[in-house]
């Protein structure tokens, strides 16, 4: 009876949040079919007129199509560089000792405490420096340098509720420390990995800043950036703006998605957690 | 091969590409930022870097609208405490659970994240608008008048708007971090726990909770470090204004540097969010800690 | 099992890096060598037609047989594009020719000496270039202490009064002259229940450019500059009158409903839907709002409106958009380069092309091409323009501290919040002191 109760109270809930989070995909919808007088005046009614134009302009104006391969490669790269860099330093962290691990794991926490504006200047003269301005590889490094800080902390932290036995027990089995890595505790942490993977993902393909700053060539600009083409000095368009936001986030929603069903298939390994 | 890998070199051979990336694009900006908090500095390249002593600290500290941006990020730490921790653990709770539905769930609660900063910021800044938003003609309709407010132009109540719609955005993302705590919680766990009458609320009370401690303390770092660097969120629907009453430590940086040139100033006010960032961060995980003795 | 999904992953990856690169490599042009390549830094990448317009005829000049490619580097928000150019000049990387708004912001580069003179080159040919531009424009190009002239303009604008015919003729009004008669406007569209302005003071502008207004055409172009050598105080009691009248018109509701929760925007369509009666704003209003729209028949305008006699002819405008050039590590050639395009971008040429596309009042003096269209609105406002006898831009360009802009134009602000006009001064002047501590 009083599970039922709870059941209940749950779906309830569970129900009237995604009331709440899912309307703003309704709204960005509908707005991307209006002109600005219809957003500005009425952000919530129906569009008078369907300005199926937002979207074009999207594509041929701001080129939203490649912005969002741009991006979809530049966050893709950064995350699979993020995961295994920071699943090697992880397994450092959590499995040896040596005297400097808590220091360097300290330093590593300042990393996702450093506010963004303090680091633009420096990166953008190191890119200059090394002739990053301008390439993908570049711009690849900063996305995983700022999303491994995290990634070391969330990994650590896990490795750290693993337990140890595991390792003794693959190690009686002849593993090597690659192989204990990526053999055992690789997939005993899938779920902390997928979850990382979306985060350093969406930090990755929405981000403005960065690649602004080292990108100037129209070929090479970022979702967020493209969007800029809508916003102007006294004027801004503001229907093909969630426009281009339509576009970009389908691809998102996807690999959401994928990466997600990882997390939960970690439901049915994670079963050696101590 | 593998098995010639002796600790010894596995310890450096695996920390270096997270070490260089580190010290490239994060020690090295840092110490920068350092360096120029006793200078002032112009912002351009060749221009007289002068050193400075403390001034730039001094005038930092003794600005009023510092101390109140610091007061708005702290009550970006409360929401986040009070209000986010227990959303988005609930959140995950419901995602990884055997309720129907949970793919839907789980996408329609991570959507806002997607969906980027500009929009529904600016579906909010509508939402709240007082001649036209919804909030004021939802609260006209139910007849609390009374109620009705300038959300967005309000000191002191501007903020907290700004601070609940942070709550509201990222309570997704931090169910994902929560999610993953839970779903490894092994399901034998939970079969003795039931085993044992432990149901429900217990369920939750003396296994869900207690072993998610990890995620908790992931959580309040996490927390604690994004709202003292919160930006985004307020630059996209405040602007910090009107007249700077929801300024947030890290608008004052960015405009001391990028609108006034002050390069000194603004990096001072990036020191000391670094140190408030590792003073609060090694508070609360002590804090943490003692809980679990 | 995970290795064949993180191998798709990476193929993945990279077959969306080849298409992403793919795709831009085709249209890289293939620069024979022997050109110089400069880069532009500008805010024109909206799709609008005088941006796209700008962007035509760069390309144009790249196709030009001149040995000169230009590399556009163009973000449309003017705090993204500050972070780029800004950043740029931090390390040293900075583009050939950059747009920027001249005033104290600009400062900072010419002290550094990161600015070329461009007065040789303008005097070329016995002042072949120079002369081009209309004359009351190069104030704003030229700094104390300095010789030389640092930019040329490129955009120009003026602060006008727009109106909405139909509601004046309705009340039997006339457009207003003076602040006097403005403000008795006001009062009587308030009390048929129509918004007399709905002001966007979301955008701190709004109100900035307001009392730019009433500094200059009530206290004089002379205020302005004593404004900015401090023989005027931000508190001196003329300030304060400024200050009064726009408290004034807060209190009454003047400005309209809920103006700190508008943004420009929201002004804009509210004027466009006929639900406000007048608007202060620049030029550019019409080309980016109301031309083509069904609504232009139904807008008037005229000159700001004067608080003194003395005063009616000054105005708030001037160079909105300004080119200058950067020398720091820059060679001759490009430096040269530089000028040769700013030579093009300048050009009666250029401004004939663009006023038959995109019309607003410009700073070089042309020949209007047959093919430019009907434009009784911006006729209007080049008639006004041509009483003008002294312009300033934005008051706080002028000052020598950068923070000033958004000093005052913050706590203008806090009089939609209800400070009082004595307070609003007072603010200004403890944040100057705080800053001059400095």
């Amino acid at each position: 009876m009083k599970r039922k109760t709870g059941r209940v109270f749950a779906y309830i809930f569970a129900a009237f949040w995604m009331i709440m989070t899912i309307f703003p995909l309704f709204i960005t919808i509908l707005c991307s079919l209006k002109d600005n007088a219809g957003i500005t005046l009425g952000m919530l009614s129906l569009p008078k007129k369907l300005m199926w134009s937002n979207y074009t302009q999207a594509f041929e104006s701001a080129h939203i199509i490649q912005a969002v391969g741009n991006s979809l490669f530049f966050a893709m790269a950064s995350t699979v560089l993020t995961i295994i860099i920071g699943m090697l330093a992880a397994y450092v962290l959590s499995r040896k000792k040596f005297k400097l691990r808590g220091f360097i794991y300290t330093v590593f926490l300042v990393g996702v405490m450093v506010p963004i504006h303090c680091t633009i200047i420096p990166i953008s003269t190191l890119a200059t420096s090394v002739n990053g301005k301008n390439t993908s590889w570049f711009l690849i490094l900063v996305y995983t340098a700022f999303a491994l800080p995290q990634a070391i902390f969330l990994f650590t932290g896990y490795l750290n509720g693993v337990s140890k036995e595991l390792d003794d027990a693959a190690r009686i089995d002849g593993c090597g420390e690659l192989s204990l890595l990526f053999r055992v505790l690789i997939p005993v942490c899938v779920p902390i990995i997928s979850t990382e993977a979306i985060l350093a993902f969406i930090a990755g393909y929405g981000e403005l800043i960065f690649g602004m700053i080292i990108m100037s060539d129209q070929d090479k600009y970022t979702v967020a950036r493209a969007m800029l083409t809508f916003t102007g000095g006294y004027k801004v368009s503001l229907g093909p703006i969630f426009a281009c936001i339509i576009v970009a986030v389908i691809p998102m929603i996807v690999i959401y998605l994928i990466f997600h069903e990882k997390v939960q298939d970690g439901m049915l390994t994670g079963a050696i957690k101590g | 091969m593998n098995r010639k890998l002796t600790s010894k070199f596995v310890i450096p051979l695996f920390l270096t590409p997270a070490i260089i990336l580190f010290v490239a694009f994060i020690a090295y900006p840092v110490c920068n930022t350092i360096y120029l908090s006793f200078h002032s500095w112009k912002g351009i390249y060749g221009s007289p870097v002068n050193f400075v002593g403390m001034k730039n600290y001094l005038q930092v500290l003794q600005d009023d609208a510092f101390w109140r941006s610091l007061v708005n990020s702290f009550y970006f730490m409360v929401g986040g405490f009070v209000v986010l921790m227990p959303l988005s653990f609930g959140l995950a709770l419901l995602i990884t659970s055997k309720l129907r539905g949970t793919k839907l769930m789980k996408t329609a609660y991570f959507m806002p994240v997607m969906l980027s900063t500009t929009a529904v910021a600016l579906m909010w800044v509508y939402i709240l608008n007082p001649s036209f938003g919804v909030v004021n003609q939802l609260l006209g309709f139910l007849g609390l008048e009374s109620l009705q407010q300038d959300w967005l132009s309000t000191p002191g109540l501007n903020i907290w708007c700004v601070v609940l719609v942070n709550e509201w955005m990222y309570a997704g993302y931090n169910m994902l971090i929560f999610a993953a705590g839970l779903v490894s919680i092994p399901s034998d766990v939970y079969e003795a726990a039931e085993l044992d009458g432990c149901t429900g609320w217990k369920k939750l009370r003396y296994i869900s909770v207690p072993l998610s401690k990890e995620s908790f303390k992931i959580f309040s770092v996490l927390c604690v470090t994004g709202c003292l660097k919160a930006f985004d969120l307020v630059w996209a629907m405040t602007k910090g204004g009107p007249n700077h009453s929801s300024e947030v430590p890290a608008s004052l940086l960015y405009n001391e540097a990028f609108t006034f040139k002050f390069f000194g100033k603004s990096s001072a006010i990036g020191v000391l969010l670094l140190i408030l960032g590792i003073v609060l961060s090694v508070l609360v995980n002590n804090l943490l800690k003692r809980e679990e003795d | 099992m995970k290795k064949r999904m993180l191998a798709a992953i990476m193929a993945m990856t990279m077959v969306v890096g080849m298409l992403a690169t793919g795709c831009g490599g085709s249209n890289k042009e293939t620069s024979d060598g022997g050109d110089i390549e400069i880069t532009v830094a500008t805010r024109y990448s909206n799709d609008n037609p005088d941006e796209n317009y700008y962007r035509e005829k760069v390309e144009e000049f790249n196709a030009l047989d001149n040995g000169i490619t230009v590399k556009m580097d163009n973000i449309a928000t003017e705090s993204d594009y500050l972070d780029k150019v800004r950043t740029s000049f931090a390390n040293g990387d900075t583009p050939n020719v950059f747009l920027e708004y001249g005033g104290s912001r600009c400062l900072d580069y010419l002290e550094s000496d990161a600015l070329v003179d461009l007065k040789p080159y303008l005097e070329e040919n016995d002042n072949e270039w120079y002369d081009t531009f209309y004359d009351n424009l190069w104030n704003q190009c030229e700094y104390e202490g300095y010789d030389g002239v640092y930019a040329v303009p490129f955009k120009t604008y003026m602060i006008v009064m727009y109106y909405n015919k139909d509601l004046f003729t309705e009340a039997g009004l006339e457009p207003p002259t003076t602040i006097d008669e403005m403000l008795s406007a006001c009062e009587v569209f308030k009390s048929k229940g129509i918004l007399p302005f709905q002001t966007g003071e979301k955008d701190t502008y709004r109100f900035g450019h307001f009392n730019n207004n009433l500094i200059i055409k009530t206290l004089g172009v002379d205020a302005v500059d004593d404004l900015a050598s401090r023989n005027l105080a931000y508190d001196s009691d003329e300030m304060i009158g400024t200050y009064q009248v726009m408290a004034d018109m807060v209190e009454k509701g003047y400005f309209g409903d809920n103006i700190l929760d508008t943004d420009s925007a929201t002004e804009n369509e509210m004027f466009k839907s006929g639900k406000a009666a007048m608007k202060w704003d620049g030029s550019w209003f019409i080309a980016n709002d109301l031309y083509g729209t069904d609504f232009y028949d139904h807008v008037g305008v005229v000159a700001f409106p004067y608080g003194d006699e003395s005063c009616k002819t000054y105005a708030q405008g001037g160079s909105s958009d300004m080119f200058f050039v950067s020398k720091l590590d820059k060679s001759e050639e490009e430096i040269e380069a530089s000028v040769e395009f700013l030579k093009f971008i300048t050009s009666p040429d250029y401004y004939q092309g663009l006023d038959e596309v995109a019309q607003t009042i410009v700073p070089v003096k042309f020949e209007k091409s047959d093919k430019s269209p009907e434009n009784p609105l911006l006729d209007e406002v080049i008639a006004i323009q041509s009483e003008v006898t002294d312009m300033r831009t934005d008051v706080q360009n002028y000052d020598s501290e950068s923070h000033m802009l958004d000093t005052v134009r913050s706590s203008l602000q806090g009089l939609a919040m209800g400070d009082s006009a004595e307070t609003c001064g007072k603010n200004i002047v403890d944040r100057m002191e705080e800053y001059s501590a400095q």
